[in-house]
Protein backbone atom coordinates (compact mmCIF):
# COMPACT_ATOMS: atom_id res chain seq x y z
CA UNK A 1 0.00 0.00 0.00
CA UNK A 2 2.68 2.35 1.20
CA UNK A 3 4.31 1.42 -2.25
CA UNK A 4 1.33 2.30 -3.84
CA UNK A 5 1.21 5.58 -2.56
CA UNK A 6 4.92 6.53 -3.11
CA UNK A 7 4.58 5.64 -6.95
CA UNK A 8 1.85 7.66 -7.38
CA UNK A 9 2.97 10.78 -6.06
CA UNK A 10 6.17 10.29 -8.03
CA UNK A 11 3.74 9.83 -11.11
CA UNK A 12 1.77 13.04 -10.05
CA UNK A 13 5.51 15.28 -9.22
CA UNK A 14 6.63 14.06 -12.55
CA UNK A 15 3.26 15.20 -14.51
CA UNK A 16 3.48 18.64 -12.72
CA UNK A 17 7.09 19.30 -13.70
CA UNK A 18 6.54 18.12 -16.74
CA UNK A 19 3.65 20.55 -17.48
CA UNK A 20 4.53 23.98 -16.11
CA UNK A 21 0.63 24.57 -16.90
CA UNK A 22 -1.11 24.82 -13.55
CA UNK A 23 -4.93 25.32 -14.62
CA UNK A 24 -8.04 22.71 -12.79
CA UNK A 25 -8.26 20.60 -16.52
CA UNK A 26 -4.60 20.42 -16.96
CA UNK A 27 -3.99 18.91 -13.39
CA UNK A 28 -7.42 17.05 -13.76
CA UNK A 29 -6.20 15.22 -16.60
CA UNK A 30 -3.20 14.40 -14.70
CA UNK A 31 -4.84 12.83 -11.98
CA UNK A 32 -6.83 10.83 -14.63
CA UNK A 33 -3.71 9.65 -15.92
CA UNK A 34 -2.57 8.92 -13.00
CA UNK A 35 -5.01 6.92 -11.77
CA UNK A 36 -5.02 4.78 -15.01
CA UNK A 37 -1.45 4.16 -14.98
CA UNK A 38 -1.90 2.51 -11.04
CA UNK A 39 -5.07 0.77 -12.50
CA UNK A 40 -2.97 -0.60 -15.04
CA UNK A 41 0.19 -1.22 -12.49
CA UNK A 42 -2.16 -3.51 -10.43
CA UNK A 43 -3.94 -5.45 -13.13
CA UNK A 44 0.26 -6.61 -13.86
CA UNK A 45 0.75 -6.75 -9.88
CA UNK A 46 4.38 -5.70 -10.45
CA UNK A 47 4.63 -2.85 -7.04
CA UNK A 48 7.25 -4.93 -5.12
CA UNK A 49 10.84 -4.69 -3.62
CA UNK A 50 11.97 -5.41 -7.38
CA UNK A 51 10.37 -2.87 -9.05
CA UNK A 52 9.89 0.41 -6.90
CA UNK A 53 13.41 0.10 -4.73
CA UNK A 54 12.12 2.44 -2.40
CA UNK A 55 14.95 1.23 0.22
CA UNK A 56 18.30 2.28 -1.86
CA UNK A 57 16.99 5.78 -1.47
CA UNK A 58 19.14 6.78 1.39
CA UNK A 59 22.28 5.88 0.39
CA UNK A 60 21.50 6.79 -3.60
CA UNK A 61 23.46 10.31 -3.39
CA UNK A 62 26.63 8.74 -1.96
CA UNK A 63 26.72 6.18 -4.67
CA UNK A 64 25.71 8.48 -7.29
CA UNK A 65 29.10 11.05 -6.56
CA UNK A 66 31.52 7.81 -6.56
CA UNK A 67 29.49 6.18 -9.65
CA UNK A 68 30.01 10.08 -11.43
CA UNK A 69 33.93 10.27 -9.77
CA UNK A 70 34.81 7.00 -11.62
CA UNK A 71 32.74 7.50 -14.69
CA UNK A 72 34.79 11.01 -15.45
CA UNK A 73 38.22 9.45 -14.49
CA UNK A 74 37.16 6.39 -16.96
CA UNK A 75 35.96 8.84 -19.76
CA UNK A 76 39.36 10.69 -19.55
CA UNK A 77 41.01 7.34 -20.00
CA UNK A 78 39.21 6.09 -23.11
CA UNK A 79 39.77 9.87 -24.41
CA UNK A 80 43.17 9.51 -24.03
CA UNK A 81 43.24 6.14 -25.69
CA UNK A 82 41.57 7.35 -28.62
CA UNK A 83 43.95 10.42 -29.57
CA UNK A 84 47.24 8.54 -28.56
CA UNK A 85 47.92 7.19 -31.64
CA UNK A 86 50.99 4.81 -30.85
CA UNK A 87 49.67 3.45 -27.79
CA UNK A 88 47.81 -0.08 -28.08
CA UNK A 89 44.62 -0.67 -26.73
CA UNK A 90 44.24 -4.18 -25.03
CA UNK A 91 40.98 -5.56 -25.33
CA UNK A 92 40.23 -8.00 -22.40
CA UNK A 93 37.16 -10.42 -22.16
CA UNK A 94 37.06 -11.99 -18.62
CA UNK A 95 34.10 -14.00 -16.72
CA UNK A 96 34.13 -13.74 -13.10
CA UNK A 97 31.91 -14.43 -9.96
CA UNK A 98 30.13 -12.01 -7.91
CA UNK A 99 29.15 -12.48 -4.53
CA UNK A 100 26.17 -10.03 -4.55
CA UNK A 101 22.94 -11.89 -3.37
CA UNK A 102 20.03 -9.98 -4.52
CA UNK A 103 18.36 -9.18 -8.32
CA UNK A 104 18.50 -5.70 -7.89
CA UNK A 105 22.09 -5.60 -6.33
CA UNK A 106 22.69 -7.62 -9.54
CA UNK A 107 21.70 -5.06 -12.08
CA UNK A 108 22.55 -2.02 -10.18
CA UNK A 109 25.97 -3.50 -10.69
CA UNK A 110 26.16 -4.44 -14.32
CA UNK A 111 24.09 -0.90 -15.20
CA UNK A 112 26.78 0.61 -13.24
CA UNK A 113 29.71 -1.20 -15.09
CA UNK A 114 28.51 -0.68 -18.61
CA UNK A 115 27.91 2.96 -17.90
CA UNK A 116 31.41 3.51 -17.16
CA UNK A 117 33.29 4.30 -20.62
CA UNK A 118 35.79 1.63 -20.86
CA UNK A 119 33.73 -1.32 -19.34
CA UNK A 120 30.78 -3.21 -20.76
CA UNK A 121 28.64 -6.21 -19.11
CA UNK A 122 27.71 -8.54 -21.21
CA UNK A 123 26.18 -11.23 -19.76
CA UNK A 124 25.07 -11.66 -15.98
CA UNK A 125 24.16 -15.76 -15.29
CA UNK A 126 23.38 -16.50 -11.67
CA UNK A 127 26.57 -15.33 -9.82
CA UNK A 128 28.90 -15.09 -13.00
CA UNK A 129 29.20 -11.68 -14.85
CA UNK A 130 31.32 -11.14 -18.53
CA UNK A 131 32.96 -8.07 -18.59
CA UNK A 132 34.53 -6.24 -21.65
CA UNK A 133 37.01 -4.27 -21.06
CA UNK A 134 38.83 -1.60 -23.62
CA UNK A 135 42.21 -1.78 -21.35
CA UNK A 136 43.21 -4.77 -19.40
CA UNK A 137 43.72 -2.12 -16.30
CA UNK A 138 40.04 -2.00 -16.60
CA UNK A 139 39.70 -5.85 -15.63
CA UNK A 140 41.73 -5.25 -13.30
CA UNK A 141 39.87 -2.33 -11.28
CA UNK A 142 36.66 -4.05 -11.18
CA UNK A 143 38.29 -7.21 -9.83
CA UNK A 144 39.51 -5.04 -6.80
CA UNK A 145 35.42 -5.24 -5.93
CA UNK A 146 35.44 -1.60 -4.73
CA UNK A 147 32.49 -1.23 -6.94
CA UNK A 148 31.01 -4.71 -5.65
CA UNK A 149 31.73 -3.32 -2.09
CA UNK A 150 29.70 0.08 -3.07
CA UNK A 151 26.68 -1.35 -4.68
CA UNK A 152 26.43 -3.69 -1.54
CA UNK A 153 26.71 -0.58 0.86
CA UNK A 154 23.81 0.94 -1.80
CA UNK A 155 21.67 -2.05 -1.60
CA UNK A 156 21.73 -3.24 2.01
CA UNK B 1 28.03 30.37 -28.66
CA UNK B 2 25.24 27.48 -28.95
CA UNK B 3 26.17 27.81 -32.90
CA UNK B 4 29.77 26.17 -31.68
CA UNK B 5 28.33 23.82 -29.96
CA UNK B 6 25.71 22.83 -32.72
CA UNK B 7 28.65 22.70 -35.14
CA UNK B 8 30.38 20.33 -32.77
CA UNK B 9 27.39 18.22 -32.43
CA UNK B 10 26.70 17.82 -35.84
CA UNK B 11 30.29 17.26 -36.61
CA UNK B 12 29.61 14.09 -34.34
CA UNK B 13 26.58 12.61 -35.93
CA UNK B 14 28.76 13.18 -39.46
CA UNK B 15 31.24 10.72 -37.85
CA UNK B 16 28.79 8.18 -36.69
CA UNK B 17 27.00 8.29 -40.07
CA UNK B 18 30.47 7.66 -41.83
CA UNK B 19 30.59 4.16 -39.33
CA UNK B 20 27.26 3.51 -39.90
CA UNK B 21 27.81 3.82 -43.91
CA UNK B 22 31.46 2.00 -43.37
CA UNK B 23 29.73 -0.98 -41.57
CA UNK B 24 31.60 -3.65 -41.67
CA UNK B 25 28.98 -5.70 -39.63
CA UNK B 26 25.00 -5.23 -38.96
CA UNK B 27 25.86 -4.40 -35.23
CA UNK B 28 28.46 -1.59 -36.26
CA UNK B 29 25.64 0.10 -37.71
CA UNK B 30 23.57 -0.31 -35.59
CA UNK B 31 25.90 1.07 -32.41
CA UNK B 32 26.54 3.87 -34.92
CA UNK B 33 22.72 4.57 -35.25
CA UNK B 34 22.21 4.98 -31.89
CA UNK B 35 25.09 7.06 -30.99
CA UNK B 36 23.56 9.27 -34.04
CA UNK B 37 20.24 9.45 -31.82
CA UNK B 38 21.48 10.54 -28.96
CA UNK B 39 23.37 13.42 -30.38
CA UNK B 40 20.17 13.92 -32.28
CA UNK B 41 18.52 14.55 -28.61
CA UNK B 42 21.78 16.99 -27.38
CA UNK B 43 21.25 18.67 -30.67
CA UNK B 44 17.67 19.61 -30.30
CA UNK B 45 18.66 20.33 -26.38
CA UNK B 46 20.55 22.55 -27.95
CA UNK B 47 18.41 24.23 -30.98
CA UNK B 48 15.92 25.10 -28.44
CA UNK B 49 18.25 27.22 -26.31
CA UNK B 50 19.96 28.79 -29.60
CA UNK B 51 15.92 29.57 -31.25
CA UNK B 52 15.10 30.97 -27.50
CA UNK B 53 12.43 28.26 -27.23
CA UNK B 54 12.36 25.88 -24.33
CA UNK B 55 9.69 23.53 -25.78
CA UNK B 56 12.19 22.05 -27.97
CA UNK B 57 13.40 20.32 -24.51
CA UNK B 58 9.91 17.75 -24.56
CA UNK B 59 10.97 17.03 -28.47
CA UNK B 60 13.92 15.98 -26.76
CA UNK B 61 12.43 14.01 -23.90
CA UNK B 62 10.23 11.70 -26.42
CA UNK B 63 12.77 11.97 -29.05
CA UNK B 64 15.29 9.93 -25.95
CA UNK B 65 12.70 7.10 -25.47
CA UNK B 66 11.67 6.41 -28.79
CA UNK B 67 15.33 6.08 -30.05
CA UNK B 68 15.50 3.22 -26.97
CA UNK B 69 12.66 1.83 -27.98
CA UNK B 70 13.59 2.27 -31.83
CA UNK B 71 17.21 0.18 -31.01
CA UNK B 72 16.10 -2.13 -28.18
CA UNK B 73 13.19 -3.18 -31.18
CA UNK B 74 15.87 -3.50 -33.93
CA UNK B 75 17.92 -5.83 -31.95
CA UNK B 76 15.31 -8.17 -31.10
CA UNK B 77 14.48 -8.27 -34.86
CA UNK B 78 18.50 -9.31 -35.37
CA UNK B 79 19.35 -11.05 -32.02
CA UNK B 80 20.26 -14.64 -33.07
CA UNK B 81 20.85 -13.41 -36.58
CA UNK B 82 23.75 -15.11 -38.66
CA UNK B 83 23.34 -12.41 -41.30
CA UNK B 84 25.14 -10.21 -38.26
CA UNK B 85 28.61 -11.55 -38.45
CA UNK B 86 28.76 -11.50 -42.49
CA UNK B 87 30.48 -8.01 -44.53
CA UNK B 88 27.83 -7.94 -46.57
CA UNK B 89 24.64 -7.90 -44.96
CA UNK B 90 21.45 -6.98 -46.78
CA UNK C 1 28.70 36.58 -15.93
CA UNK C 2 30.58 33.71 -13.81
CA UNK C 3 27.93 31.08 -14.03
CA UNK C 4 27.86 32.13 -17.64
CA UNK C 5 31.89 30.67 -18.14
CA UNK C 6 31.39 28.07 -16.77
CA UNK C 7 28.52 27.19 -18.68
CA UNK C 8 30.55 27.27 -21.67
CA UNK C 9 33.06 25.70 -20.47
CA UNK C 10 31.09 22.61 -19.67
CA UNK C 11 29.52 23.12 -23.04
CA UNK C 12 32.47 22.96 -24.92
CA UNK C 13 34.04 20.31 -22.70
CA UNK C 14 30.88 18.36 -23.61
CA UNK C 15 31.49 19.07 -26.97
CA UNK C 16 35.04 17.56 -27.23
CA UNK C 17 34.41 14.89 -25.35
CA UNK C 18 30.99 13.98 -27.70
CA UNK C 19 33.87 14.70 -31.04
CA UNK C 20 36.46 12.39 -29.35
CA UNK C 21 33.77 9.71 -29.15
CA UNK C 22 33.01 10.18 -32.99
CA UNK C 23 36.78 9.85 -33.64
CA UNK C 24 37.37 6.33 -31.29
CA UNK C 25 34.08 5.36 -33.08
CA UNK C 26 35.97 5.65 -36.42
CA UNK C 27 39.78 4.77 -35.37
CA UNK C 28 38.89 1.62 -33.43
CA UNK C 29 39.69 -1.72 -34.72
CA UNK C 30 36.27 -3.66 -33.83
CA UNK C 31 32.61 -4.04 -32.89
CA UNK C 32 33.11 -4.22 -29.01
CA UNK C 33 36.17 -1.73 -29.02
CA UNK C 34 33.97 0.71 -30.46
CA UNK C 35 30.98 0.38 -28.34
CA UNK C 36 33.39 1.85 -25.44
CA UNK C 37 34.05 4.85 -27.94
CA UNK C 38 30.08 5.50 -28.20
CA UNK C 39 29.62 5.27 -24.22
CA UNK C 40 32.10 8.44 -23.91
CA UNK C 41 29.78 10.21 -25.86
CA UNK C 42 26.87 8.88 -24.08
CA UNK C 43 27.35 9.50 -20.88
CA UNK C 44 30.04 12.12 -19.61
CA UNK C 45 29.40 14.19 -23.62
CA UNK C 46 25.41 13.98 -22.41
CA UNK C 47 26.64 14.92 -19.12
CA UNK C 48 28.46 18.09 -19.92
CA UNK C 49 26.37 19.40 -22.34
CA UNK C 50 23.19 18.98 -20.36
CA UNK C 51 24.53 20.61 -16.84
CA UNK C 52 26.52 23.71 -19.43
CA UNK C 53 22.60 24.01 -20.88
CA UNK C 54 21.59 23.86 -16.86
CA UNK C 55 23.44 26.42 -16.21
CA UNK C 56 22.17 28.72 -18.84
CA UNK C 57 18.84 27.94 -18.02
CA UNK C 58 18.64 28.76 -14.10
CA UNK C 59 16.27 27.32 -11.69
CA UNK C 60 13.06 27.13 -13.68
CA UNK C 61 11.15 23.90 -14.87
CA UNK C 62 13.15 24.25 -18.12
CA UNK C 63 16.53 22.63 -15.41
CA UNK C 64 14.28 20.10 -14.73
CA UNK C 65 13.28 18.74 -17.96
CA UNK C 66 17.10 19.17 -18.86
CA UNK C 67 17.75 16.43 -15.47
CA UNK C 68 14.78 14.59 -16.83
CA UNK C 69 16.29 14.13 -20.31
CA UNK C 70 19.59 13.17 -18.64
CA UNK C 71 18.47 10.74 -15.96
CA UNK C 72 16.59 9.39 -19.16
CA UNK C 73 19.84 9.25 -21.54
CA UNK C 74 21.98 7.61 -18.68
CA UNK C 75 19.35 5.18 -17.60
CA UNK C 76 18.54 4.03 -21.39
CA UNK C 77 22.08 4.33 -22.58
CA UNK C 78 23.35 1.24 -20.27
CA UNK C 79 20.30 -0.91 -21.76
CA UNK C 80 21.06 -0.73 -24.87
CA UNK C 81 24.53 -0.85 -24.65
CA UNK C 82 24.36 -4.00 -23.02
CA UNK C 83 21.57 -5.29 -25.07
CA UNK C 84 23.88 -4.24 -28.77
CA UNK C 85 26.94 -6.47 -26.80
CA UNK C 86 24.70 -9.40 -25.88
CA UNK C 87 23.28 -9.65 -29.12
CA UNK C 88 26.20 -9.51 -31.22
CA UNK C 89 27.93 -12.11 -29.43
CA UNK C 90 25.25 -14.37 -29.56
CA UNK C 91 25.08 -13.84 -33.52
CA UNK C 92 28.53 -15.09 -33.00
CA UNK C 93 30.62 -11.84 -33.35
CA UNK C 94 33.76 -12.56 -31.45
CA UNK C 95 35.57 -9.67 -29.90
CA UNK C 96 39.32 -9.54 -30.66
CA UNK C 97 42.17 -10.91 -28.52
CA UNK C 98 44.40 -8.43 -26.87
CA UNK C 99 47.60 -10.31 -28.22
CA UNK C 100 46.43 -9.32 -31.86
CA UNK C 101 45.80 -6.00 -30.91
CA UNK C 102 49.04 -4.62 -32.13
CA UNK C 103 48.56 -5.80 -36.05
CA UNK C 104 44.58 -4.57 -36.16
CA UNK C 105 45.69 -1.38 -34.33
CA UNK C 106 47.47 -0.55 -37.66
CA UNK C 107 44.85 -1.13 -40.06
CA UNK C 108 42.16 0.38 -37.43
CA UNK C 109 41.72 2.86 -39.75
CA UNK C 110 40.66 0.83 -42.51
CA UNK C 111 38.01 -0.62 -40.27
CA UNK C 112 39.93 -3.93 -39.82
CA UNK C 113 37.99 -6.98 -40.24
CA UNK C 114 37.57 -9.24 -37.07
CA UNK C 115 34.10 -10.39 -37.59
CA UNK C 116 35.11 -13.87 -38.86
CA UNK C 117 37.63 -15.86 -35.84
Amino acid sequence: MLKTISLSATLMIFWLLMSGIYTPLLIGLGVVSVAFTMIIVHRMNIIDQETHPTHILLNLPKFIVYLFIDLVISSITVVKLVWQVRKPITPTFSTYKIKLKTDVAKVIYANAITVTPGTIAIDLNGDEITVHALVKEGIDDLLTGEKETKVRQLVE
Amino acid sequence: MFTAAIIAILVTMVLALTRAILGPSLYDRILAVNMFGTKTVLGIAVVGFLMGRPDFLDIALIYALMNFIGVIAILRFFEYDPRGTTNHDR
Amino acid sequence: MIIDAISWFCLMLGCFFCFSGGVGILRFPDFFTRMHAASVTDSLGAILILVGLMFQAGLTLVTVKLAFILLFLLLTGPASSHAMAKAALHSGHKPMNSNTSDDAAKNSASGGDVSNP
